[in-house]
């Protein structure tokens, strides 16, 4: 990912290596793997020049309005949606007034007010309009694609750019004073540059190994460093969700793409063995004939300079959180577009000082939102849960929870991975709703508020009407192609 | 939960503050239980904090349903498209920090890091030129924003130049007709309740009691609740902006009518001159241990352009922060809350913000903590945002002529912003925080007028063909030269939607 856009970007103006081992080690996505991607990356995409039609043909893409968080809430379901909830009503946000409602004992799901979930529900989906006046436009979406063939994409992309591929695995990394002199492959040969970067994954070979810039462990909250995929064929195409369902020692991934499933069981190595973890996704598949089981493991945690000297690291070897809001990618995005906007030239000491201040504020809001699932699960046994409930919250977030929970406000600091909404919906879904709604919301009429919600809902059930299924649109999106060209 | 409800707000001090603030919170009335009463005092003087605004102001007026054209007449408004910064870098150097965007980014690079190559090598014009709104304001000319934001008029902002004193009087019978209550009276005693220390009641000259569940400081400097009763604490900030005096006089107007705001640096200190219909409004903030008030007020009145109309009126101030800005359940706006000399035109935006916060956290009777953290470390983070940008005006001049500015550009500024310009200096990036007033324009338009040049620009903008980037700018700046010549002049704008009636 890093090389393809580090090329667009120089426009060929620098040389760029990339030493990739060999296929089926640690660092490259499996046949197992999916993304489960977030609205940005699709301007990632555009910016880079591959094209998102091209994408879902060659990703077996299938889009994503949103995460369904399935038993968190013991028998309960909610999504996260790419797109709002409601509109702002006399200048006071949508939830207060729903806060309002529901205090007033009204039966009231945040759902039929958000386009973008209320169309998943119904399995429905369309590209948005840009009319910023349309019901539409309160919806965006993302993608699911195959990690692999994604990779592959990028690939192609970076060649096409000029990047030059060094296959062979690293062997050894030359290291003089507090810098990277050389890597040093496993047939001899030596790769030196200006600047390295570490996209080698947990095992962070240079940023870590190398330089041993060490790493600050978050598995007291985030236990979940271990986990098992499979992908299983399945021709018929649901909801445009990602599924993340809680699980006894953990929670399970579910991504559909087009003709399969990619599913994983993120687990707590501790408290289940691999054997048992492998059963247990098994288990939960409901589909014929999976195939092999691949484990990885990644523990959450940052790097505590995840740039030093002249190495630069990028997705998990610069922190990871388990992707249970499909950061994975994401992260690894704002990262690359921070190194772009920070991108060093001499000795580079003030853009370093910024890119670690601003991608460690940027990892330690991915985990609070991470940890904010487990810290409101609400889940009736079991050890893991239990440890779940009593390993407490970071004060940052234990701030961010009572101010939700007194009246409704929704704080949001600086580099936040997520919209506001994101937040929004994990109350909202967990059920947890604030003691009180802002004053203001207390003053309008409540039967007029009530009508202006009744026609917001008939807006939104008319707008997912004139969607076509998911999976009919995505067939289209593939004979428009075939047409096409 | 309504026999928690605040039931009546008191609000101390009729000032631009009080009346904001009264305007505001009288929406509350409409739930039934909440009430406001006002305590101003004809014998005290109001300070009348800038009359210079910036574009925020518009979405205070609209939350509040005041027309603009009501607002233009009633309060002898004009536009105002930016500010203009005279001799602050180098004397004889002048630039204009304007409302709106410099240029359009390429390729998801910055439009200034393309300036910033292209300028030196001569195939850039300066920069003031890639902004409409900057380029209209120096052609005195005005007109409203296009709502399309793609459009070149979509990217231009306004405020307004107004007198803050009928402002406050167009605020305050908008309040009363909405059922504020107003109370004539000097308070003379401030009742605390005995189990937590909260503010009982205040009580006027003749003994009358006027109880409330929550109190707005808006008494000015002294902070008659917020710091003579709840003893909050104030950080003093004169390490930084060592001003500590003013001279306020107005004058005959001259024309034409400049849809501006001019800033001029002087010996020690700076003079600001601002437009409205009737007359100019002028003023000298400067630092005494610099200047003598006799030297200031001769060097303000030697610079103003129409026949001074009073005698200069003084103001004395500390800059800084009050420390608890809510404490208990009192809430401080205004000068009560903590001044900054208003270089940036931000005394009005701060009340404004200060209200929106208030209203959006609004307490129940016992003020709970949660709101009260939450409405301080917001407050606090805006303060010390535009502290920065403040500090930044005297850090970066490079005047030798005079011993104050000798002292400004050695002093020690805060961590957070030598981070900012050490970041700039190196390759002109700009850092941006969440719900920051001044946005990345805004710093740029500063650090590049007062001469803080990037060491280089960002490498990025090599992978754009010089052609291709050269012609996009020629292009741009062409644009923003027609749009901006095609506008009325802001003088016949003025005159058209809001002229003030005339002295009769």
């Amino acid at each position: 990912m890093v090389a393809a856009a580090l090329a667009v970007a120089c426009g060929g103006r620098s040389a760029i290596h990339i030493v990739l081992p060999p296929a089926d080690t640690a660092v490259s996505p499996k046949r197992s793997d999916a993304e489960s991607t977030l609205p940005p990356l699709r301007a990632f995409n555009k910016l880079v020049g591959l094209d998102e039609d091209r994408l879902l043909r060659s990703c077996a893409g299938t889009f994503k309005l949103g995460t369904e968080f399935v038993g968190w809430r013991e028998g309960r379901s909610y999504i996260q949606p790419c797109g709002e909830f409601g509109a702002t009503l006399g200048g006071i946000a949508f939830h207060q007034h729903l806060t309002r409602l529901h205090a007033a004992a009204a039966a009231v799901d945040p759902e039929l007010y958000c386009l973008a979930a209320a169309a998943a529900r119904a399995e429905r989906f369309a590209r948005p309009g840009i009319d910023p006046s349309s019901v539409e436009s309160t919806m965006s979406y993302a993608l699911h694609l195959d990690a692999r063939a994604y990779c592959g994409e990028l690939r192609q992309l970076a060649q096409r750019h000029r990047v030059v591929v060094a296959q062979g695995a690293l062997r050894d990394v030359a290291v003089a004073g507090a810098a990277i002199e050389a890597l040093i492959l496993e047939d001899g040969g030596r790769v030196t540059a200006d600047l390295y970067v570490d996209a080698s994954g947990s095992e962070a070979r240079l940023i870590g190994q190398a330089l041993g810039v060490p790493f600050e462990d978050w598995s007291a909250w985030l236990p979940c460093s271990r986990q098992v995929a499979a992908r299983c064929e399945q021709p018929h195409l649901g909801a445009p969700l990602t599924r993340a369902q809680a699980a006894d020692f953990g929670w399970m991934g579910h991504v559909p793409l087009q003709g399969s499933i990619a599913c994983h069981y993120a687990y707590d190595p501790a408290m289940l063995d691999d054997r048992a973890a492998g059963e247990a996704l098994l288990a939960w598949i409901d589909a014929p004939a999976p195939a092999a089981l691949t484990y990885n493991s990644a523990p959450s945690g940052r790097r505590r300079a995840p740039w030093q000297a002249n190495c630069v690291a990028l997705g998990s070897a610069a922190g990871w959180v388990e992707p249970l809001e499909s950061t994975a990618l994401h992260l690894t995005q704002s990262m690359i577009v921070r190194l772009l906007g920070l991108f060093p030239s001499g000795d580079g000491r003030v853009e370093r000082l910024e890119y670690n201040r601003l991608v460690g504020n940027e990892l330690e809001r991915a985990r609070d939102l991470a940890i904010a699932h487990y810290a409101t699960a609400q889940r009736l046994g079991g050890e893991f849960w239990r440890q779940r409930a009593a390993a407490g919250v970071p004060d940052t977030l234990a701030y961010k929870m009572s101010q939700y929970r007194s009246r409704g406000t929704l704080v949001i600091y600086d580099e936040e991975p997520l919209p506001e909404v994101a937040w929004l919906a994990l109350y909202l879904g967990q059920g947890i709703w604030p003691q009180r709604c802002a004053a203001l919301a207390e003053v309008p009429d409540m039967e007029a508020v009530r009508a202006q919600l009744t026609r917001m809902r008939a807006t939104i059930d008319e707008a997912v009407a004139r969607m076509p299924a998911h999976a009919e649109y995505v067939r289209r999106q593939r004979l428009q192609a075939r047409l096409d060209g | 939960m309504a026999e928690r409800d605040i039931r009546e707000i008191v609000i101390v001090g009729g000032g631009t503050a009080g009346w904001m603030a009264a305007a505001a919170l009288s929406r509350l009335r409409a739930n039934g239980v909440t009430s406001v009463t006002l305590v101003e005092s004809e014998e005290i003087g109001i300070v009348g904090v800038g009359e210079a605004t910036i574009p925020p102001i518009c979405t205070f007026n609209a939350m509040l349903g005041l027309d603009e054209r009501e607002i233009l007449r009633a309060t002898q408004a004009t536009y105002k498209l930016g500010i203009e910064f005279v001799d602050w870098g180098r004397p004889g150097e002048a630039y204009l920090h304007p409302f709106g965007a410099f240029g359009v980014d390429m390729e998801a690079i910055r439009f200034h890091q393309f300036w910033l190559k292209y300028h030196p090598l001569g195939l850039a014009a300066p920069l003031a030129e890639y902004n409409v709104t900057a380029v209209a304001a120096k052609l005195n000319r005005f007109t409203h924003p296009n709502p399309d934001p793609r459009t070149v008029l979509g990217s231009l902002k306004y405020a307004f130049h107004f007198d803050a004193a009928l402002y406050a009087r167009l605020l305050r019978e908008y309040a009363t007709a909405r059922g504020v209550k107003r109370r004539e009276g000097k308070i003379v005693d401030v009742r605390l309740r005995g189990e937590d220390g909260f503010i009982e009641a205040v009580v006027l000259e003749g003994g009358t009691h006027i109880p409330g569940d929550l109190f707005i400081d808006c008494s000015g400097f002294r902070g008659l609740l917020i710091e003579e009763t709840l003893h909050a604490g104030y950080e003093d900030w004169s390490h930084w902006l060592p001003c500590d005096r003013a001279l306020a006089v107005a004058s005959a107007g001259v024309e034409p009518l400049t849809p501006y705001t001019r800033a001029t640096a002087r010996d020690a200190g700076w003079q600001w001159r601002i437009p409205l219909q009737h007359r100019m409004g002028n003023g000298y903030v400067y630092c005494s241990r610099y200047v003598s008030d006799d030297e200031a007020a001769a060097t303000l009145l030697e610079h103003l352009e129409g026949e001074p109309l009073a005698q200069p009126r003084p103001l004395k101030f500390v800059t800084g922060r009050r420390r608890k800005v809510w404490s208990r359940n009192c809430v401080a706006l205004g000068l009560a809350a903590g001044f900054l000399e208003p270089l940036e035109s931000t005394g009005i935006h701060l009340i404004q913000s200060g209200i929106a916060r208030l209203l959006s956290l609004f307490p129940d009777r016992d003020c709970n903590e949660v709101e009260i953290a939450e409405y301080n470390r917001l407050t606090d983070r805006q303060i010390e945002h535009i502290r920065d940008f403040l500090i930044l005006h005297y850090k970066l001049t490079q005047r030798a002529d005079a011993p104050f500015w000798r002292w400004c550009a050695g002093m020690e500024v805060p961590e957070s912003l030598r981070r900012r310009t050490d970041l700039f200096r190196r390759c002109g990036r700009v850092v941006r925080h969440e719900d920051e007033l001044f946005a990345e324009d805004s710093w740029i338009a500063l650090m590049l007028g007062q001469n803080l040049t990037p060491e280089r620009y960002d490498p990025l903008v090599d992978t754009v063909p010089r052609e291709r980037a050269v012609t996009v700018l020629s292009r741009m700046r062409e644009l923003v030269r027609k749009t901006a010549e095609s506008l009325p002049a802001h003088g016949d704008f003025v005159a058209r939607h809001g002229a003030a009636p005339g002295p009769s």
